[in-house]
């Protein structure tokens, strides 16, 4: 029996360069083809980035420190302190001053607020006997927050009694 | 004969080119010489053409300065930039807070950042923000003589040049 696939002579199979990828191959590649122009003509695009930054430092104030106080006697058994405070008062803030008497470390006495030239009575200060020191505070009132300042310099007060306490300024 | 039925094969062989096998014509050329390829640069600067000046804050207080964000220097690209929400570091950063305005002018609307600039920026172009720095109303009195360092990040992306 005569085999079909017998060559008859003179004629060949044409040989077409390239393998054969088969029919799923080629739609494969041609979907991804089409899918690669998609995405490069809309979404592909990379950009260059670069950063940087800027930079401050904020510092918080400090609340000046008041001036010495200067004493000086007021009636036969009161003594007064005054100071001028030459710092301005920030923007929003109440500026008051507080008065601490000390005999040695130990605190015996605090008028708060205290205003420049009142008068302090024997009884303020626990009626103390002996050696004194009085300094002052201030004190900044930013609505709820109140911001204190370091104690001011010392003025000497001498508490004694004569029947009466009373006191001097040493 | 012969001719004819091998151009008909080889017109069958093309038309059935997606099942079976397929061949591609190729050729190839040179390109002309001339002119070259480099590619280019581009940066981001972001500096304070009005000084933040935070010295000596009371609470409750604000202050304020300008930031110009720009590319640096060579760039030939339009370009886009992205602000970011200032941060704190230090003594202070739980007390403070800070706001970024649209444009130099310190009121209105501040920016919710991130904020993105997506108008193209000419390659020398200037864009400024004003920087608000608020020391809370409620900082305590242990905050006196404390520091803390903001810092405002910016993100820049080229563009193409036209």
């Amino acid at each position: 029996m005569r085999d079909a696939r017998a060559r008859r002579p003179g004629t060949h199979r044409a040989r077409v360069p390239g393998r054969a990828l088969g029919r799923g191959g080629l739609v494969v590649a041609a979907v991804s083809a089409a899918v690669a122009l998609v995405v490069g003509a809309g979404g592909a695009a990379a950009w260059w980035s670069a950063s940087a930054t800027a930079s401050a430092t904020a510092t918080a104030a400090t609340v000046p420190v008041p001036p010495t106080p200067t004493c000086s006697e007021s009636g036969l058994l009161n003594v007064k302190l005054s100071f001028t405070d030459p710092s301005t008062v920030p923007t929003g803030a109440t500026r008051t001053y507080s008065l601490v008497v000390r005999s040695g470390s130990t605190v015996v006495g605090t008028i708060d607020p205290y205003t420049s030239g009142t008068a302090v009575s024997p009884g303020q200060v626990g009626s103390t006997q002996g050696a004194m020191t009085a300094t002052l505070v201030t004190k900044l009132t930013f609505g709820s927050t109140v911001w204190t300042s370091a104690e001011s310099g010392g003025a000497g007060l001498q508490g004694a009694s004569f029947i009466f306490a009373y006191l001097n300024c040493s | 004969m012969r001719g004819r039925l091998i151009a008909a094969s080889a017109v069958v062989l093309t038309v059935l080119g997606g099942t079976a096998a397929y061949g591609a014509w190729s050729s190839s050329a040179a390109l002309a010489a001339g002119g070259n390829i480099a590619s280019g640069t581009f940066g981001v600067t972001a500096t304070w053409s009005t000084p933040l000046d935070t010295t000596g804050m009371y609470p409750g207080q604000t202050r304020t300065g300008v930031l110009a964000v720009a590319a640096s220097a060579g760039t030939t690209s339009r370009w886009v930039y992205t602000l970011g929400a200032p941060t704190f570091a230090g003594g202070l950063a739980a007390s403070m807070t800070a706001v970024v305005y649209p444009s130099a002018t310190c009121g209105g609307t501040a920016l919710t950042l991130p904020w993105t600039q997506a108008t193209l920026q000419a390659a020398s172009a200037t864009a400024q923000h004003c920087v608000a720095v608020t020391l809370g109303a409620s900082a305590p009195s242990t905050s006196q003589g404390k520091t803390v360092t903001v810092t405002v990040p910016v993100t820049g992306e080229n563009r193409s040049t036209t």
